[in-house]
């Protein structure tokens, strides 16, 4: 009865032995997985935040640091328009990435997501039941409740786009720590989560101060400690993870190091140095929106190549940036201007969605609101 | 009978290249559209697209677009430096440009929207 038996590179079958060339290449040689989201310079520009730095330093150059000439050349001309067009199409389309993937792809999901889908749910029911019966009804409780609701959200607007600001770079930056098998233990966690928490506190008291208070709620003394505790902290983890790197030789992804390092530069430097406001013009687009754009692009090329079995290449990368960017720019450009839609069949609805032609900041507020709550659970891995 | 959506993975025949073909002719025409409004004056943008016809209290924007934009919101945004993050938000770019407001300043108080 024949056997078969491989040793040391020979495959014997009964009495014959043949040499068998080795396939698999060592364990060594192997490549180390890919440690970046899409692709390095990708990454650095678009994600890690380093493409805010060289516009802002564009910006400041083409208008010449002269904020009081109000005559603009050419070239400003064509920054602005480039700034304005790039902040509609990446900056507010960015928001219906998740949204139209809630309503989506999202919904074939078995797990429920009950819990945090209970905000969606209080919204449904502030539009679809309470400001209707308000309306009709004339009911002063009801409007007193409308509208307490309404005043708070507007008032915690800008505190809570800080948080979402910062909770994605957080968020980012621990994707980048899990492909390079960097394991953050339980106290670095809580510690980052702290900073984040500390970050999002001094980014209201100093940027994004609420609706309704004038200027920042604290004075320049108070909010100079606020900086300088932000500061220590932020270098207190840097001297803990790069003890750790030499101790243990595990160092953070530079992915993760940069844009942690430049969120906190971000939120910490507008009050010190003013200079950066040239770099805080494009921070809402090419750091936050773009992050979200490589996101939603990362997951849907994790979902599409188990169902293709084979990796994407050139000739279908453009068909998956159009099923990507297509229907988001759609719908975004819809809704956005939606009033202009509106105001050739009823100029009295448009008024009501907004006076100047694009969507008034109470609809921008919500169509905020509901990517903000979309956002926490539609980017989690199916598994 | 399966029904096939637009985007799906295995959509296959007309109706996805021409839902992409429409999809693409309208985001030129925006794109355009907003472009080439900003490109000129904001008054005649709300001429043109027809929005303020109605109006007879309707008086061309003090701010016309064609100054400086970028140097009226970073200047803006450094006397008031609370609104930092909402000036530069997207949403609050789009406000500026559409109602002829460059600047931080609150919208909601000073009725920029």
């Amino acid at each position: 009865m024949s056997c078969f038996r491989v040793s040391s590179g020979d495959l014997q079958i009964g009495d014959l032995t043949f040499s068998v060339r080795k396939q698999l290449p060592a364990l060594s040689t192997r490549r180390k997985p890919h440690a970046w989201l899409v692709s390095a310079s990708f990454d650095l520009l678009f994600i890690c935040g380093l493409l805010p730095w060289i516009l802002g330093f564009g910006a400041y150059i083409i208008t010449g640091g002269d904020l009081n000439n109000p005559i603009a050349s050419q070239s400003q001309h064509l920054a602005t328009i480039f700034f304005v067009v790039s902040s509609l199409i990446i900056g507010e389309a960015h928001q219906f990435t998740s949204i139209i993937r809630y309503y989506g792809a999202f919904r074939s999901r078995t797990k429920a997501y009950r819990k945090q889908r209970i905000p969606f749910w209080i919204i449904y029911a502030f539009f679809l039941m309470l400001v209707p019966i308000a309306m009709i009804l004339q009911s002063s409780w009801i409007s007193g409740i409308v509208l307490f609701i309404f005043q708070i959200g507007v008032i915690l607007f800008p505190v809570v786009l800080m948080q979402h600001f910062c909770a994605q770079a957080i968020s980012i930056g621990l994707m980048y720590c899990r492909k390079e098998g960097y394991n953050l233990s339980r106290s670095e966690r809580m510690s980052l989560s702290a900073i984040a928490w500390l970050l999002v506190g001094i980014g209201a008291c100093t940027i994004a101060v609420p609706f309704g208070i004038a200027r920042g709620p604290l004075s320049g003394v108070t909010n100079s400690c606020l900086l300088a505790t932000g500061a220590l902290s932020v270098l207190i983890f840097a001297a803990h993870v790069l003890r750790r790197g030499f101790v243990s030789n595990e160092w953070l992804p530079a992915g993760a190091g940069i844009m942690w390092a430049n969120l906190a530069m971000f939120i910490l430097l507008p009050l010190p140095a003013p200079l950066i406001l040239y770099v805080w013009l494009f921070v809402p687009v090419f750091f936050h929106a773009t992050q979200h754009w490589a996101v939603a692009w990362i997951t849907q090329q994790n979902e599409l190549v188990p169902q293709r079995n084979f990796a994407p290449n050139h000739r279908r990368l453009f068909g998956d940036i159009c099923r990507l960017a297509l229907p988001v720019q759609l719908i975004n450009l819809l809704v956005l201007f939606s009033p202009l839609i509106v105001a050739q069949f009823r100029p009295d609805w448009s008024q009501i969605l907004g006076g100047t032609g694009t969507l008034s900041v109470f609809w921008s507020m919500l169509v905020f609101y509901i990517h903000y709550f979309a956002d926490r659970i539609v980017w989690r891995p199916k598994t | 009978m399966t029904i096939r959506k637009p985007f799906a993975n295995n959509a296959k025949g007309p109706l996805p290249r021409l839902f992409a073909a429409l999809a693409i002719v309208l985001i030129s025409i925006f794109v355009v559209q907003i472009t080439s409004a900003y490109a000129f004056q904001l008054n005649s943008v709300e001429l043109r697209l027809g929005i303020h016809n109605e109006r007879s209290d309707f008086q061309p924007p003090k701010v016309a677009l064609s100054h400086n934009f970028l140097g009226r919101l970073a200047e803006s945004v450094s006397q008031d430096r609370a609104r930092l993050l909402w000036s530069a938000y997207p949403a609050s770019v789009r406000g500026q440009v559409f109602s002829s407001m460059v600047g931080g300043n609150d919208p909601l108080m000073n009725g920029g929207w």
